[in-house]
């Protein structure tokens, strides 16, 4: 046998590799107990510089108090029925308007995809619409549907509307001419084309919007709640509530709330995203 | 066999699948006021039954052709007779398979399949289950159907499209470079499997190629079309014994017949 000149002339023992050491299973539970620690390891930097300006610039607590002030009221607070009913409202406002919303921008791009001249009509409608700002519609929201939740829900449904739509369109209208001459030559009828192609070309598009525009809904609900929330009692009538009695560590414990609140929404969507899109994935060649 | 009830007791009975293309030409208006003729007055009759392979370089109108044979286009002037009925738009007597088998990513390969069966009014679903099944036995996918199309490699999508293209029977098979896109071990064993699916169909096919060899190995009949304007200038027929095989590939009649091809193609 050929030696190669450089060769070493005596053999090396294969060291295992730490990954074939242990069970599947010991080494899943590693892995997440690794992610744990390592969020932990975020939020205690996080608190423990906090909690450091606070101190060393003497900031008064009326600007920001210090972490043990917020997470006290955040702890009172989710012990609090007044602060889940709260929830529950802003939650309903943020979820109907969407519905309402997302519905209402759906109907609406699959009428102008499948009419060219239903766009053409009220396409420069919805443009000028678009442009007007959302939030300068509150006041008069409240005049046409009170100041209880239905101003609101109006509100977020006027926020999700456009992103919603024209996403929606874009996607419908985003097939190829194979796609579409393949519905040509199998006779598709207008409802069954929308059914079987569109639509699912539509969902990447719809997802996108819906990611953009939920979170937003919860800006919305609070926003609008705000401005005047009458008779129902939301996280963002709380955040007025705190201002009010300059309970800043309150206020501060409010928006720990609602910012979980949006990231568990942002999740919800994700999730959804990955299941109604599991078969838009990278193609093999 | 009846797969959808919908159809007519002429379409049930094998149709007569002879293509007969009357003086069709096709002329498209440029932006800038000028005309291109990418077909001009052509005619041709394909019998029943019939392997005929379309030769040419871009641009000579083959594609063209092919669409107005599907009744995807409508041609400036002549018509197109498919059996004793004249083109107007689609027809389920017509399989077409393009070069990219545009497979919907979010059906199975068996409902890929079975997708042009389904449309229309009413379709009975077991039966259209139980042809996508034979469908795939033929194209030798059985067992694949529930498979997604990104799950598959190049020549199986293509398999797959060409399983679609079967699924109502048609009477004729249009083709337009269907196997351009596959490597060459690939597109030899397609052709066989070609010529067996044909052979058990007995649809005429109309097959779109620039491939010399391929044009040869496969057709009765060869056609060569040519650019600017488009046009038929020849019409060759291929009697090379049948079945045909690798030995066919290497016999002095095939040479001589693709070297007389390119003769016609090279004017």
């Amino acid at each position: 046998m050929t030696v190669l000149k450089n060769s070493p002339s005596i053999t090396l023992p294969l060291v295992p590799r730490a990954s074939a050491r242990g069970s599947r299973a010991s080494r899943t539970v590693v892995f997440a107990l690794r992610r744990v620690a390592v969020i932990l390891a975020y939020v205690g930097v996080a608190l423990v510089t906090w909690q450091g300006l606070v101190s060393v610039l003497r900031i008064d607590p009326i600007v920001l108090p210090g972490p043990i002030p917020v997470l006290t009221a955040l702890w009172n607070q989710v012990q609090a029925p007044v602060v889940w009913s709260a929830t529950w409202v802003t939650f309903q406002e943020a979820m109907l308007g969407f519905a309402v919303g997302a519905a209402a921008g759906i109907l609406l791009a699959i009428m102008l995809a499948e009419s060219d001249l239903l766009y053409r009509l009220l396409n420069p409608y919805i443009v000028a619409f678009q442009a007007v700002p959302k939030v300068a519609l509150v006041p008069l929201f409240m005049i046409w549907f009170g100041f209880g939740i239905w101003s609101k829900v109006v509100l977020i449904a006027v926020f999700v509307f456009f992103p919603v739509m024209v996403n929606m369109y874009s996607g419908l209208r985003s097939t190829t001419d194979e796609e579409e001459e393949l519905m040509r030559v199998s006779h598709a009828s207008r409802w069954q084309r929308l059914r079987h192609l569109r639509l699912y070309k539509s969902l990447p598009f719809l997802f996108a919007a819906f990611e953009a525009s939920f979170v937003l809904c919860l800006t919305g609900a609070v926003f609008a709640e705000l401005l005047g929330s009458g008779t129902s009692v939301g996280l963002g009538t709380m955040l007025q509530m705190y201002t009010s009695r300059l309970d800043i560590a309150g206020l501060f414990g409010i928006i720990t709330l609602l910012s979980l609140f949006g990231v568990l929404l942002d999740g919800a969507v994700k999730l959804a995203a990955r299941y109604f899109l599991r078969w838009d994935r990278p193609t093999r060649n | 066999m009846s797969l959808l009830t919908d159809r007519s007791t002429a379409d049930v009975a094998r149709h007569d699948g002879s293509i007969t293309v009357n003086d069709v030409s096709m002329e498209f208006k440029t932006r800038d006021g000028g005309t291109i003729h990418a077909l001009t007055e052509s005619s041709l009759t394909i019998p029943s039954g019939q392997f005929v392979s379309v030769l040419g370089p871009s641009g000579c109108g083959k594609s063209t052709l092919l669409r107005i044979i599907a009744g995807l286009a409508d041609p400036t002037s002549g018509s197109v007779l498919i059996g004793t009925e004249q083109v107007s738009g689609p027809s389920r007597q017509v399989g077409i398979a393009f070069q990219t088998p545009s497979l919907l990513q979010w059906y199975t390969v068996a409902e890929n399949i079975g997708l042009p069966a389904k449309m229309g009014k009413n379709s009975n679903r077991e039966a259209v289950d139980a042809r996508v099944e034979e469908l795939l036995d033929m194209v030798k996918l059985s067992g694949l159907g529930e498979k997604y199309p990104r799950e598959l490699s190049g020549g199986m999508r293509q398999r797959v499209a060409i399983a679609r293209c079967l699924v109502n029977d048609p009477a004729v098979i249009l083709m337009d470079e269907p196997f351009g896109a596959l490597d060459a071990i690939t597109r030899e064993y397609m052709h066989d499997e070609l010529l067996s699916i044909w052979q058990a169909s007995g649809a005429t096919v109309f097959f779109i190629t620039h491939d010399i060899s391929e044009a040869v190995y496969l057709s009765d009949r060869v056609i060569v079309m040519s650019p600017r304007p488009g046009r038929i200038v020849a019409d060759m027929t291929i009697d090379l014994p049948r079945p045909r095989g690798e030995a066919t590939r290497q016999t002095p009649e095939f040479a001589q017949l693709a070297a007389e091809l390119r003769q016609h193609i090279s004017h």
